[in-house]
C-alpha cells in the first residue's frame, strides 16, 4: 500500500504520523519503506531516520529522500519491493504532494483541532478532488492530530470534517496531544518503543492502524 | 533503427496536475468544492443493519457507518464501471 502522510498546512502532525505507522508496520514484520518528500530541510522524517540509525542497527525501515516529480515515476516501481510505502510530504501546495497523489493509495490527513486548519481542508479536497480523474483509487481519510486531551474543540471540529467534504473520509481515529510524541521522537523511537508505555497514547495509534491497514497491530519482530 | 529520438511524451493529465502545485490555494478556486453532503433516507433491513454495524465495529475502526456506506457504494461503482470497460 501507497500512504501519503499529506496535507497544505504544517505542524498538523504529518511527520509524526509517518513515522509512527512506519515503524509500527516495519515491527509487525513488513518491509517499509518511509519516503522523506519534504523539500524543506527542517525537522523532518530524515531527521528522524539520522537520530534512529544511531539507536538501532536495523531501525526496522528503509529511508529515502525523494522529490518532485520523480515520485509519480519511481514510487509505482518502488512498490513493488516493499509492503509498503509512506510518504512523508511538507505542508504545502508542493510537487512532490501532487506527484504522491497521482500514485497514491491512501492520503492520511492528520488536522489539527482549530478553525485555520480546519480551513485548509477545503483546498485538500480540491487537490483529492482533481487527481480522482489521475488517479481513482486513491481515498483520503482525515484524522484529528495534536488534539486536545479534554475540551469541545475536537467535537466542533469532528463536527466539520464529518459534515463538509465530499472528497475526504473523516476517521474517528484521534490522536491526541501527548509529551510521548515529543519524547519519542527525540530518542529516534516510535511512540509503541517508549518505555514506560503510555498506553493511552498507543490506543490511539493502534486504532489508527487498524483503519489504514485493516488489521491489528501486532508485534512479530524487534527493531 | 533511427539515432535521433523525439522528445518522448508526457502524460499530459498527470503532468499537467502536478505542475499545477501551488495553484489552488488561489481563493476562490478553493471556496467552489465546499459542497454539503446530500443526505438521503435509506431503508434498510434490520438484520442487514446489525450485520453492518458489527461489522463495522469488529473490521473498520475509525469509520462512520455513513463513511462506510459511501466507500462500498463507491467500490461497486469502480467494480461496475470496469466491468463495462
Amino acid at each position: 500500500m501507497i500512504i501519503i502522510c499529506g496535507g497544505i498546512k504544517g505542524g498538523g502532525g504529518k511527520t509524526t504520523t509517518a513515522i509512527n505507522l512506519a515503524i509500527m508496520r516495519g515491527l509487525a514484520g513488513f518491509d517499509v519503506l518511509l519516503v522523506d518528500a519534504d523539500s524543506i530541510d527542517n525537522g523532518n522524517a530524515s531527521d528522524f531516520s539520522a537520530i534512529r540509525d544511531e539507536v538501532f542497527e536495523n531501525k526496522g525501515y528503509t529511508a529515502i529522500q525523494l522529490n518532485g516529480k520523480a515520485i509519480a515515476k519511481e514510487i509505482p516501481v518502488l512498490a513493488n519491493k516493499f509492503d509498503d510505502i509512506i510518504i512523508d510530504v511538507g505542508g504545502h501546495d508542493s510537487i512532490s504532494q501532487r506527484a504522491s497523489l497521482t500514485v497514491a493509495d491512501l492520503l492520511l490527513l492528520p488536522v489539527f483541532p482549530s478553525s485555520f486548519d480546519t480551513w485548509v481542508i477545503e483546498a485538500v479536497n480540491t487537490l483529492v478532488e482533481e487527481v480522482s480523474t489521475i488517479n481513482p483509487k486513491l481515498k483520503a481519510y482525515c484524522f484529528l492530530s495534536r488534539a486536545d486531551v479534554v475540551g469541545s474543540q475536537n467535537n466542533d471540529t469532528s463536527e466539520i470534517l464529518n459534515e463538509d467534504y465530499e472528497e475526504i473520509t473523516f476517521i474517528d481515529s484521534p490522536i491526541k496531544n501527548r509529551k510521548v510524541f515529543r519524547n519519542a521522537s527525540s530518542q529516534g523511537l516510535a511512540v509503541v518503543e517508549v518505555k514506560p508505555k503510555d498506553k493511552k497514547a498507543i490506543d490511539e495509534l493502534s486504532k489508527l492502524y487498524k483503519t489504514v491497514f485493516q488489521t491489528v497491530f501486532k508485534i512479530n519482530k524487534t527493531a | 533503427m533511427s539515432t535521433v529520438a523525439k522528445k518522448p511524451a508526457r502524460k499530459k493529465d498527470t503532468d499537467a496536475f502536478i505542475e499545477q502545485a501551488g495553484s489552488n490555494l488561489v481563493e476562490g478556486e478553493v471556496k467552489k468544492t465546499k459542497v454539503k453532503k446530500a443526505q438521503i433516507p435509506v431503508i434498510i433491513p434490520p438484520l442487514l443493519l446489525k450485520n453492518l454495524d458489527e461489522h463495522i465495529e469488529e473490521t473498520m475502526t475509525g469509520l462512520s457507518r455513513s463513511a462506510w456506506i459511501c466507500q462500498a457504494i463507491k467500490e461497486k461503482l469502480d467494480r461496475d464501471n470496469e466491468k463495462k470497460s
